[in-house]
């Protein structure tokens, strides 16, 4: 087993990435998306544990900074726009460990969105797992500041009185909030989305969710609002709803917080992640064998 | 578009194992100034600071330096756990790095420490005799005042009720009966944390000079007993130190990313300089 720093080129800028290396790698390996202000690191080493026991159970991981992160010194980017450089990354796992076939993204925060919004494009991808996935818009967030600060208020018939009266500035959250619940009792017209940008990248998310559908593993926390806004969504959303069904494809993790910050909490996504790649694998490799009989019999 | 820097990551082999770093150099390859070696920040003031080290790391390769970032033992990317570090085996990791800068670098050495990096520097220039200057960035000049800050994370996270956190006593408290704390999922050993509480800043004898950088948003410069005492300390010593204040966000502690280009633009003005020079 080793591990093995890696270099390599996204267009004409340069990449830090570290491999993990079992002695005898499953095909499938695993591209860690970082997401949030972190870089490959992750929150308390978050990333390394992963890579550490990715390694440990025979499964090959890449954790890199895309353009913009750590060790990178290219502009910094969104997560929307790392299409190449996850494919730069996956080039480079394949080009460490060449047996490895199949790659599952495994993304963190907005890392998850960015790992659905890709999974689509690339063949090699054969499955993601999204931890916490970023689905913020003015409209989530507005919806997680109105179950936690105005929750009380709103059913004060003495704030509506001052709201609609002038009384009370409308800040750009509580125009938000208001578009929400204009938004919410306006019935819905058949999947009509309004197009603001952020929904655009949800929706990009969401043809990812679609088309990678039984392949992409949940992972939820209980404490944490990124989380929450997820599962809003998945609960307003038909198109989503599948994803937090109860099953081997969604989990939570009732205590933990967004980072997973608790040894504990950091084993049980190493182990639900080992389990899930582990039926992944052999999904796969039954999937080829009856392929192979079934052509044999014709 | 041809690259104005060269970079390599490799594992730099020592007695405890591993460490990983990172490499800059000119493209060019042919003019070397000397050596930088980036002692990084703690914890997650370490994560936070990754990009604007960086781009100060490749600034100054582009001057012509090379600039070796090194992640100490159970940090970053090397090797073990930081359950396992230790401050004594932090201070030989600087070690390694300057013996590495002096094997494969020409021109001289200096250590460039950022907040605890800042402290662990001076001290392994003091304790191994280190030929260096030290460039330090918003140095913590304490240890002991820097792990209380560290472990007051755990009262944040009791205040807004991480679960399991309610029932714990304190990571002091643990500490001092020699059990290891988890605290914002890092885990510290009370070897560690006793390493951490005896750090001070050192006059250093040998060194080539020291850049002393102070950032804040107005880019004033507070009033620091402790400074004062290294200045005239220093002084005595007959080291050159030069205190610069810049303009900036703590961009190691910031929610997002955030990068201090006046300190950067100063610092690379100060190692224009000739070293050691006072003001």
């Amino acid at each position: 087993m080793s591990v093995r720093p890696v270099v390599f080129a996204c267009g004409s800028d340069q990449l830090i990435g570290v491999a993990h290396l079992p002695d005898c790698p499953s095909r499938v390996g695993v591209v860690v998306v970082v997401g949030g202000p972190q870089y490959r690191v992750g929150s308390h080493r978050q990333f390394v544990s992963l890579g550490r026991a990715l390694q440990e159970g025979g499964f090959a991981c890449l954790r890199f900074d895309y353009r913009g992160i750590g060790d990178s010194v290219a502009p910094m980017r969104s997560f929307e726009g790392v299409d190449d450089d996850v494919r730069a990354a996956i080039d480079a796992l394949i080009d460490a460990v060449p047996t490895v076939d199949h790659v599952v993204l495994w993304g963190l925060c907005d890392g998850a969105s960015a790992a659905l919004i890709y999974a689509p494009r690339d063949a090699r991808v054969s499955g993601v797992i999204a931890v916490n996935p970023w689905v913020r818009s003015e409209a989530s967030l507005a919806a997680a500041q109105l179950s936690h600060y105005y929750k009380g208020q709103l059913l004060s018939l003495n704030f509506w009185r001052r709201l609609l009266g002038g009384e009370i500035r409308i800040g750009q959250s509580i125009a938000g909030l208001t578009s929400v619940l204009v938004k919410r009792f306006r019935p819905r017209r058949g999947g009509q989305s309004v197009a603001t940008l952020a929904q655009t990248f949800i929706d990009r998310m969401g043809n990812g969710w679609l088309r990678m559908r039984g392949r992409v593993l949940v992972i939820l926390s209980g404490n944490d609002l990124t989380a929450r806004e997820f599962a809003d969504l998945c609960r307003t959303q038909p198109v989503w709803h599948e994803a937090v069904m109860p099953g081997p494809n969604f989990v939570e993790l009732p205590a933990a917080d967004h980072t997973f910050s608790r040894r504990e909490w950091k084993r049980s996504v190493e182990f639900l992640t080992l389990e899930w790649l582990r039926a992944q694998a052999s999904s796969i490799s039954g999937g080829e064998a009856q392929k192979e009989i079934t052509e044999l019999q014709a | 578009m041809a690259l104005l820097t060269k970079i390599e990551a490799f594992h730099l082999q020592t007695p405890l194992g591993f460490r990983f770093c990172v490499l800059r150099r000119p493209a060019g390859g042919d003019r070397s100034c000397g050596t930088i070696i980036h002692v990084p920040a703690f914890a997650e003031e370490l994560n936070k600071s990754r990009r604007m080290i960086a781009l100060a790391a490749d600034a100054w390769a582009q001057d012509g330096w090379t600039v070796l970032q090194i992640d100490l033992g159970g940090c970053g990317d090397s090797e073990g756990d930081l359950a396992d570090a230790r401050w004594d085996g932090w201070l030989d990791d600087v070690r390694c790095a300057h013996q590495w800068a002096q094997g494969h670098g020409q021109g001289p050495v200096w250590l460039w420490g950022l907040r605890l990096g800042a402290l662990l520097a001076s001290e392994a220039a003091q304790r191994f005799g280190l030929d260096c200057g030290l460039l330090l960035w918003q140095p913590v000049t304490s240890g002991k005042q820097h792990l209380h800050q560290f472990l007051r994370l755990w009262t944040g996270a009791q205040i807004v009720g991480k679960a399991g956190v309610a029932e714990e006593t304190s990571p002091l408290k643990r500490l001092a009966r020699g059990e290891p704390v988890e605290v914002a999922g890092y885990e510290i050993a009370p070897g560690l944390a006793q390493g951490l509480e005896a750090a001070q800043f050192r006059v250093t004898g040998t060194s080539k000079g020291v850049h002393w950088f102070h950032v804040s948003p107005t880019g004033a410069m507070p009033s620091s007993p402790v400074l004062e005492r290294l200045q005239t300390e220093w002084q005595a010593a007959g080291v050159g130190l030069q205190v610069h204040s810049a303009v900036g966000p703590s961009f190691w502690q910031t929610q997002e990313i955030e990068l201090a280009p006046d300190l950067l633009m100063q610092s690379r003005q100060a190692l224009r300089r000739k070293p050691g020079v006072s003001l």
